[in-house]
Formats: C-alpha cells, structure tokens, sequence
C-alpha cells in the first residue's frame, strides 16, 4: 500500500563558503491511516528544515519528498493546489504568522477563497464560526479583531481554527505550542488527537519537549544534528531507548527549555576530540559527547538498523 | 568548543583557521573597492565620450578656436588630437584610457581655467585646501558626535536630553548651505566676531609663519564649523538612538542584578556595540560629505576643488573636470576602503571565527 | 491621526503647498507689471524699496516675483526626483530584497557603489552637457541619483518581510508570489514608500540648490535654490540683499522640516506594531 507521505534521503547544506549540513539523510514514512509522527531533537538539530522542505517552501540540496507517491516538486498546478490544500502546517511563532496590517479573518478568509471551500458568503460565514467554535473560541472573541489585540493561545487557536476549516490531511506543526502557556498546551494537543480521531487528519508533530510528544504517543523520530539516531513507536522508545543520546533525551524530561542543548550536558570526550575530527562527518556525531563511545565510532558513520529488542524499533548506533 | 581543545591542537594551522573570516572580509572588501573604482572610472570614460556635445571632441575644438587667443593654442589642440586618440576605435581609447589611469602617468592634459598648467599640478594646488578643511571636518564632526550622541543616550530621560535631541534634529535637516548662510550672517556680518569671504587675510602671503597660520585658522573656523554642526548632528542622532536601543531597560535591569556598575555598561557594552555602525556609517557618508564640502567652499570662497570644479565648470574646462571627478571618486573609495579595513579593529566578529 | 508629529507636519506642509500653487497669482496681485518676472523691469540689484521688498535679481526682475514663483519650481524638482527615484529605489530595492541570492548580492554592491561615489561632481559633469535645462529634466537627473537610499531601505525592509512567517503561510494558501508582493509586503511597505519620496525629494531639492551654488542651472528655471545662489554671488549678505536668501532658505528649511515630522511621524505610527509582532522570534 502507497504511503501519505515519503520522505527519501533528505540532505540540506546552508551556505557556499562555511557550510552546515542541516539535514543529513532524512528518511521516513508516514501511512496513509490517519497517525501522529513526531520528531523530537535539540535546537538546531534541523527539525525546522525538514518541516519547510516537506511544505514545499524550500528545496532540498539532497534527496526528495513524495506526498502520495508524487513528488512535491511537481510542476503541475492542479497537483499543487491540491498538495497545499491537503498539507498544511501550524508555526512555533502565534504571533509572526499574522501580518499585522490585517485583521484576524482574513487568515479564515483567503483559504476559503483560495481553496474554493465555499459557495457563498454566507456559507464561508457559517464555516468561520463553526471552526472556531471547533477549537473553543467564540467567534464574537476573535472576529474583527487585529492579531495584537489576541493572546497568544488565542492566536495559535485561530491556526488551528484555520486547519479545521481546510481539513487537510496531514499537518506539519513545528514547535507549535512552544510559545504557549502550560494550559493552552493541553487543549492544543488534544486538538490535534480529536482532529485524527474524528477527522482523520495526520500529524506530523515537531518538538524539542519529548513530554509532549509523550503525551501524542504514535511514532517518535529522534533526531541529533541532521540524522535520525533511534525511531519507533513513542510508547517503546521512551520506555526502553537505546541511543546514549535518546536515553539521555529520555532521563532529563522534563527539559522545557528550548535554548538548552541536551548533549552539553555530557562532558566533551577530550582525548579524542581532535580539530580533524571536529569535521569529519564520517562518524558518529555524538561521539564527543557519549559516555560508550568506541573506536569504530569514531571512523565510521552508524547506519540506522533494526534494533534487536523489537522490530519497529530502529537506532543507529555501533552499540548494536 | 575552542576552549576545550588540547593544547597541541592550537597549532599554526588552527591560529589560521581562526582568521580566515577576517582574511575573507578583508579580501572581500579589496574587490569591492577594485571593482568601484574600475566603474567609476568607466562611468567618467563614458560620461565623457558620450554625453551630448561630446565633451572630449569639444575640449579640442574650444582649443581651437582659442587658437588666436592662447599662445600655442593651435598647436596643443594638434597635439591633444594626437594624444587622445580621438579618431581611434573607441575601445583603444578606453583601454588607454584605463592604462594611464592605472598605470599612470593619471596625465589629464592641460587645463584651460590655468591654461597651460597640466590638470594634475592645478588640482595639487587647489588640493591642500579641500584635504585640509573636509579631513579635519569630517574627524571632527565623528568624534565629537558620537561623543556627545553616546552622552545624549546616557541621559536619555532627562529634560535636558531630549530639548537637545530637538536642537540637534533641527540642525540635521537644514540644508548646509543655509546653515552657512545664517552663520555668516549673524557672526560675520552683523556681529563682525569672524572674518569671511576668505582663506587668509588679503594683506598676507602664505607662508609658513604663525601670523599667516593663525589667519588661516581663524579664517576657517566658520566653514569648519557650519559643517561639524551639520554632520556631527547626524552621528549625534545615529549614535543616540543606537545607545538607547542597546540600553534597553531589561538590559539595565540585568546588570543591575549582576552587580554591574552603569559605567561598565556603558563604557563595556553599549559603547562598543553602538559604535560599530557608526564607523561603518563614515565609509558611506565619506562621499556626501565631500559634496557639501565643495559647497561651503564656494560659498566661504575658500580656493579649494569645489572652487575649482565650479571655475572648471563654468569655462566648460572638460580636462579638468575630468581629473576633478577621476580624483574625487578615487579619495573617497579609498578614504572609505580605509574606513571599511579598519572595521574589524572594532568588530572582534569580523576578526575571528567563534563558530 | 492620532500622532501630534504626523498632524502638524502635515497641516504645515499643506500650508507650505498652498502658498507655492498660490505664489504667482500672489505676484501678479501685487504688481502693476504685466508679467511679475519680467527682465529688467528693474536695474540688476536694485535698493529695496516698497515695490520691491527684497530687491531686484541679476536679471532686473523683482526678486519677491522670482521668490513666489520660484516655489512651485522647487517642489516641482523635489517632487519629480522623488517620483523617479523612488521608483527606481522601490525596484531595485524590491527585485534584491525578494529574490536574494546573487541577484541580490550584485544589486547590494551596485548600490553601495552608487552611495559611496561623490555624486556631485558627477551631476555637475552631466549637468552642463544638458541644453534643455528645466524643471523635468533637472528632476530626472537627481531622481537618477537618489535611487540608492530608497532600495537601501525599501530592500532591507522587503527582506525582512519576506522572512516572516506570514508570507510563508501565504504560500501556504496557494498565493503566487504576484498576490504575496500585493498584498502581504506591500501594506506593510507603504509607510517606507513614503517616506522614500519625501527622502528622495528632500535630497533632491538640496542638490538642486547645491547646483546653483556652484553655478550651473539658468535664468529659465529661478528655483530657490538658483535666487539664493545668484544673490549670494553678488554679495547679497552684506549688501542689504539678504532677504533674497534668507527668504528661499526660511522656505526650504520649513519643508524640509515638515517632511521630516511626517515621516518620524509615519515611522512611529507603523514601526511599533511591525516591531511587536516581530518579537520573540
Ligand atoms: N536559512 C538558513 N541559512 C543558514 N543556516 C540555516 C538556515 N536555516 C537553518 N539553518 C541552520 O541549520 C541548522 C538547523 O536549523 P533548524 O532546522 O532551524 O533546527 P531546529 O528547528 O531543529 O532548531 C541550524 O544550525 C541552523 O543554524
Ligand atoms: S555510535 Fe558510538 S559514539 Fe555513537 S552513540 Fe553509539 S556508542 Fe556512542
Ligand atoms: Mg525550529
């Protein structure tokens, strides 16, 4: 059976003269059954990246992306007009995503255009209020107002508002509820089980709060600098992780702290840790930091490979 | 992860790795300004070539017809038809064109406002003049702007502050030519505390006496000062505001916990980070700045290159003009590539690499 | 208008509008001459008298005239250079700031060149080869060099736009990058826009009066800038002519300042909000 969505040897490279490898041979699928994947890794480990290459809002210098076994490169103007009205995302930031100049419906309003959702005004306003009631506002609460005159959990609502209104397929929620209070965190997040549950809409869920995935269960993508280290179902991997950087992930839940990079919290493997090596991506990137390295992982890159507890489970790692 | 590194591992080749960036900017920088320079230089060559009336053909045929007028004239005209190649194909003009700018010997032929001193020894007389009054104005004005804006920005709340911020704006947007006008008005001529109209007092010859020196210093006080008012307002305004950005209240509030003295904010942090686009902003005021100069010049008639572009002008001296407008752009690319190269004196994140 | 700043620059600048549109019918309501600039209806600087509050020009004519009709002259420039020029700046400064990459790395050091080079002798160079010297042509000529402040700011501005989320949930909404220009960069842009033309024309009516100082521009087109200069040649400051500069000076000086209230104004007005929701990123 087609999968919803295929990603295939992702790769990114920012920047000519010093480069970083943001994404580095990204694989994963998703299954057409409506599930919730998520992808947890420290800041700057490329989640962003690869969540605005599977929109189509940037191109990958390595590898590529099938949405129902079409690539989403494809040039064909129906495809993407479909494409976009079945993937939709949910930003970190509730308050950048609004252009300020407008007000609030207008994020309501243009979908509906665009994607012809409706027949009359009349209709689109029937479906406005009903979506937002959908995700607990009143529309009287949010309707004719300007972006600034919203909370933040108001706003990152509205978002939501908008992705019930499209129905999409599959949302792509980076870092979604990250700027939002402990309370408004919860009724996101059960959102997004209510919308697969009676919607079928899947989730790709993005993070650096394991708990919140937690939270979602489904899959989990662990991700360390640009590779995948471990992938399985939530419920497995955070009880039983295998990667000495997942268990660590794993140990400091609750780590709420998006500026904080896990891995420094291990010393740095002094000997070994060589200017030479400091470049060399032929190897385990953890190395520096992992308290069982070897010698072989410093020469050789660890593929991702069936971990022998359990056959959904994956890691990369010379440990197995 | 610099720190942690073994010692053997700060090695020749590290030590390199580390300025790489500043090597990169620098060479960057270096091709900017080549590149610049060889347009501008291209823009003059096509200015004067192709502009209606043709002004190389003209300078030859106003040699000509002056023919009975100036001693040699004729012969120069016969002369500069030979030398300018002005009947060979265009690109071996351009190229010999480049050639002498590059390569020198920078010859501009003869002038006619000075006929027949060659343009290079006319705008060296003229040169001391301009290079003196805009290089002292200009420093002036920077250092004595970003001073007062760094004080402005301190006191930021006080009443005192923000009526001078008025003052200041107020003196930012008059034209210099009407601040000029204003202060000879008032101090020359209705008060009579400064002389004007003049470099040195009419009686004296240059010399290298102190009676000439001081006529020369008094002279120029007005001309030096309407432009440091006018261009130490806009440092003034840049430097304030960039102060108060950088001293945001969380800031303060921040160092106050950490028992950081204020002084040490300012002199430590917000006076460091302020001051990095204001001398990236005198690289590109350097060449605005040189207009207003030429300005106060004719209106002070002080004898330096505005004088001369406006006498040139006038006489539609084209060999002139030329060396005028070739000359200008060059001092000012260079003045600010000099600016530019010495960024990273105040930017240690152009200097190395902490990545 | 809630912004004291935008109101009373705005309220003075159209004073200042409205007596330059007046400015000839004013001349012609105070003179018995049938045509207020005629050429030497007066001796060259002649005594001011009661007929002729600040005196005569070089040409003989009654320098109040040439000040009344001189305004209309000099906005007209101004305005016609900050049109080109923001034009130009506004394209430049927009293809840069939207498409990046090399396109913008070239449009960035063509414009920094255009900035760095002194471009007064340059115009003064151009200037005199131009025959036809009037109000269109001058202003073309220093629109021409007021383009790299406006795609300074205009591309800085675009830049920072195009990198709010904003426009990428317009992708999003299947917006081609014709409607995301339209409609999500450009409102926010105007202000800038703006403020480009009153820059652009503000620097231009200064260069235009730097020009006639240095004695280039005609008798045909007595802007301001050309009364103040040709008086001051003459030694109007000591000679008792000082009206016929000070007056044109007050002028621009009092359009220079409204300009500038209107766009500090403008700056306070649409910078905060943009600045609020740029927070936190
Ligand atoms: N447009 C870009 N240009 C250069 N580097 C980038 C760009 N976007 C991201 N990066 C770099 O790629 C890495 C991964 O970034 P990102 O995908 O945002 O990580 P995350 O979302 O996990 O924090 C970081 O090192 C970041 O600095
Ligand atoms: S491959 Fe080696 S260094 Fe990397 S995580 Fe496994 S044991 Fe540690
Ligand atoms: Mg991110």
């Amino acid at each position: 059976m087609a999968d919803l969505l295929t990603v295939t040897s992702l790769g990114q490279i920012f920047g000519t003269m010093t480069t970083v490898q943001a994404v580095d041979d990204v694989s994963f699928t998703m299954p057409k059954e409506p599930s919730i994947f998520n992808l947890v890794g420290e800041s700057g480990s490329g989640k962003t990246t690869i969540a605005r290459i599977i929109l189509g809002l940037q191109k990958p210098t390595a590898g590529h992306v099938l949405y129902n076994n079409t690539d989403i490169g494809s040039k064909d103007k129906q495809w993407q007009t479909l494409f976009h009205r079945e993937v939709q995302a949910v930003f970190q930031n509730p308050y950048s995503v609004y252009n300020p100049v407008y007000k609030v419906d207008r994020v309501l309003q243009t979908p509906i255009r665009k994607f012809k959702l409706s027949r009359s005004q009349q209709e689109s306003r029937e479906m406005i209020e009903s979506s937002l009631r959908a995700v607990d506002l009143r529309p009287g609460d949010v309707l004719g107002k300007y972006p600034h005159q919203l909370s933040g959990g108001q706003r990152q609502r509205v978002m939501l508002a908008r992705i019930h209104l499209i129905q999409p397929r599959l949302i792509i929620a980076d870092e979604a509820v990250s700027m939002v209070d402990a309370a408004g965190r919860v009724t996101f997040l059960n959102v997004l089980l209510d919308f697969r549950e009676r919607l079928n809409i899947s989730t790709l869920y993005i993070t650096h709060d394991l708990s919140t995935a937690q939270y979602l269960g489904g899959n989990i993508i662990v991700l360390y600098k640009g590779r995948i280290v471990e992938a399985g179902l939530t419920r497995e991997v955070t009880k039983n992780p295998l990667h000495p950087y997942a268990r660590l992930l794993i140990q400091s839940i609750p780590a709420p702290d998006p500026n904080k990079r896990w891995a420094e919290k291990l010393p740095l493997n002094m000997a070994e840790m060589s200017l030479v090596q400091s470049t060399n991506r032929a190897r385990c990137l953890f190395a520096e930091r992992c308290p069982n390295v070897m010698d072989a992982c410093w020469q050789t890159r660890p593929e991702l490979r069936k971990a022998p507890t359990d056959n959904t489970h994956e890691v990369a790692c010379h440990l197995y | 992860m610099k720190n942690e590194e073994k010692p053997e591992e700060k090695s020749f080749r590290s030590r390199l790795q580390r300025y790489r960036p500043l090597a990169r900017y620098l060479g960057n920088r270096f091709g900017v300004y080549l590149f610049t320079l060889w347009a501008s230089l291209s823009l003059a060559f096509i200015l004067f070539r192709f502009m209606p009336g043709n002004p190389m053909a003209m300078s030859v045929t106003q040699l000509q017809s002056n023919a009975g007028l100036i001693v040699g004239a004729d012969k120069a005209a016969e002369y500069y038809r030979e030398k300018m190649g002005l009947n060979e194909p265009l690109h071996i003009q351009y190229l010999k064109f480049l050639k002498n700018m590059i390569f020198g010997p920078f010859d501009f032929g003869h002038s006619f406002v000075k006929y027949p001193t060659p343009v290079n020894e006319v705008i060296g007389r003229y040169l001391p003049w301009t290079l003196g009054l805009f290089t002292t104005s200009v420093i002036l004005a920077w250092i004595l702007g970003t001073a007062i804006g760094a004080l402005l920005g301190w006191m930021r709340r006080s009443r005192f502050a923000s009526w001078a911020i008025v003052l200041t704006t107020l003196i930012n947007i008059t034209p210099i030519y009407v601040l000029a006008v204003f202060l000879l008005l008032g101090l020359s001529y209705k008060l009579g505390w400064l002389p004007s109209g003049r470099p040195y007092d009419a009686q004296m010859m240059p010399s290298w006496k102190w009676p000439f020196i001081k006529s020369v210093l008094i002279h120029a006080i007005l001309p030096v000062g309407t432009m440091v008012l006018v261009w130490s307002s806009g440092w003034i305004l840049g430097m304030r505001s960039l102060m108060v950005s950088v001293l945001g209240e969380d800031y303060l509030a921040y160092a106050r916990a950490k028992g950081l003295s204020p002084l040490t904010i300012l002199k430590e942090y917000a006076f460091r980070n302020a001051l990095l686009p204001q001398v990236a902003g005198l690289a590109i005021v350097l060449g605005m700045s040189l207009n207003g100069a030429y300005i106060i010049e004719i209106i002070f008639r002080i004898p330096g290159l505005g004088t001369l572009f406006a006498n040139a002008a006038a006489l539609r001296d084209f060999n002139t003009m030329m060396g005028l407008l070739v000359f200008s752009a060059f001092t000012v690319l260079t003045g600010s590539l000099i600016v530019d190269l010495a960024m990273p004196l105040f930017d240690p994140r152009i200097r190395r690499s902490d990545a | 208008m809630r912004n004291p700043k935008l109101l009373i620059g705005g309220l003075l600048f159209l004073g200042l509008l409205i007596f330059a549109l007046a400015g000839p019918t004013i001349a012609k309501s105070r003179t018995k001459l049938k045509d207020p600039l005629q050429i030497s209806a007066y001796t060259p600087y002649q005594a001011v008298s009661d007929e002729i509050p600040i005196g005569s020009d070089q040409l003989g004519r009654d320098a109040m005239a040439v000040f009344l009709y001189g305004m209309r002259l000099s906005l007209g420039v101004g305005f016609v250079a900050g049109i080109v020029g923001t034009l130009l700046g506004v394209l430049v400064g927009f293809v840069a700031g939207f498409v990046g990459g090399n396109t913008d790395t070239i449009l960035r050091v063509l414009t920094d060149m255009f900035l760095v080079v002194p471009t007064l002798p340059l115009l003064m160079v151009l200037s005199i080869s131009v025959d036809k010297w009037d109000l269109l042509t001058i202003g073309l000529l220093l629109g021409l060099f007021s383009w790299p402040f406006v795609a300074r700011t205009v591309r800085a501005q675009v830049f920072s736009l195009s990198q709010r989320p904003f426009v990428d949930l317009a992708r999003l909404n299947n917006e081609n990058s014709l409607e995301i220009i339209v409609q999500e960069l450009i409102p926010g842009l105007l202000p800038y826009i703006f403020l480009s033309v009153s820059g652009a024309a503000v620097g231009a009516m200064l260069a235009e009066a730097g020009l006639q100082i240095l004695g280039i521009g005609s008798g045909n087109l007595a802007t301001l800038g050309y009364l103040m200069a040709k008086a001051m040649g003459a030694g109007a400051l000591g000679g008792g002519f000082a009206g016929q500069v000070l007056l044109p000076a007050g002028y621009l000086t009092l359009t220079f300042l409204c300009l500038n209230l209107i766009n500090m104004g403008l700056d306070e007005q649409f910078n905060p909000r943009l600045q609020t929701t740029a927070h936190g990123e």
